[in-house]
């Protein structure tokens, strides 16, 4: 690795390895749509046989994506990270969370009792920190492993919050500045 | 299968020339038996088991296809 290699280079290059890697899981009409944003670079598969590349929970999707990301890295220093998708499972897989977080966070306020979100990945559990981090009220954290690896997110009411008044409405809130 | 094995690997390693991967094929299962530089052990089977578990989850579709199981075992 001598000179800095561009950003073309590098998509290239991960464009290369998921084309090999989708040969060799036999996904013989896969083609690869590519975009980038904010730094990452995201590739769409479309395949008729998406659900087999998506697999069970995702799971294949995240293997693929896990080391296309590791082979990409061994290759440059400092590589784009690349998001692998197929039949916009991830944004609607997102969505999905979202709407989960959001109804559970209206369950939280309404009891004040703690909320199991069902087992999720990392990226997964990620998102559902991400969107409820900046309520003043509420807390995320997510449990130790089960006995088959998996974590949950658990929703509560934080401790140190003191109410103003009454607890603000159930629909997505957005970050109130103080 | 091997082949995908021998791609990800060889990607992976410090010492590609060392690797050295046996395939044991029965009727239902297929077991490879992979074996690499002592140095590279630590980078194939990755944080967590998570390299190896990721390279398992894709043979493991492959594997279906011919309706059969593949199992990955890195030998030390």
């Amino acid at each position: 690795m001598s000179a800095q290699p561009s950003m073309q280079e590098m998509i290239a290059a991960a464009q290369t390895i998921l084309g090999n890697l989708l040969r060799l899981l036999e996904f013989e009409d896969a083609r690869i749509e590519t975009a980038t944003a904010d730094g990452q670079v995201f590739f769409q598969i479309v395949t008729a046989d998406a659900a087999r590349l998506i697999g069970r929970t995702s799971q294949t999707l995240d293997a693929l994506q896990f080391l296309l990301n590791r082979l990409l890295s061994r290759q440059f220093e400092e590589s784009p990270y690349c998001v692998v998708d197929a039949e916009h499972y991830r944004e609607r897989r997102r969505e999905k969370l979202l709407a989960d977080a959001h109804e559970a966070l209206a369950r939280v306020r309404q009891n004040g009792r703690p909320w199991r979100m069902p087992p999720l990945n990392s990226m997964e559990r990620r998102i559902i920190h991400q969107a409820l981090k900046d309520l003043p009220d509420i807390r995320t954290h997510s449990e130790d492993e089960d006995s088959e690896g998996r974590k949950r997110v658990v929703i509560s009411i934080a401790e140190d919050f003191q109410p103003a008044g009454l607890p603000p409405p159930a629909e997505p809130a957005p970050a109130a500045p103080e | 299968m091997k082949e995908l094995i021998e791609y990800v690997v060889k990607a992976l390693v410090d010492h590609p020339d060392d690797l050295r991967i046996a395939e044991i094929e029965g009727e239902r299962t297929i077991v490879y038996e992979l074996r690499c530089h002592p140095e590279d052990v630590g980078k194939v089977i990755g944080k967590s088991g998570k390299t190896v578990g990721a390279i398992r989850t894709l043979l493991s579709t492959v594997a279906a296809r011919q309706n059969k199981r593949a199992m990955l075992e890195v030998v030390e």
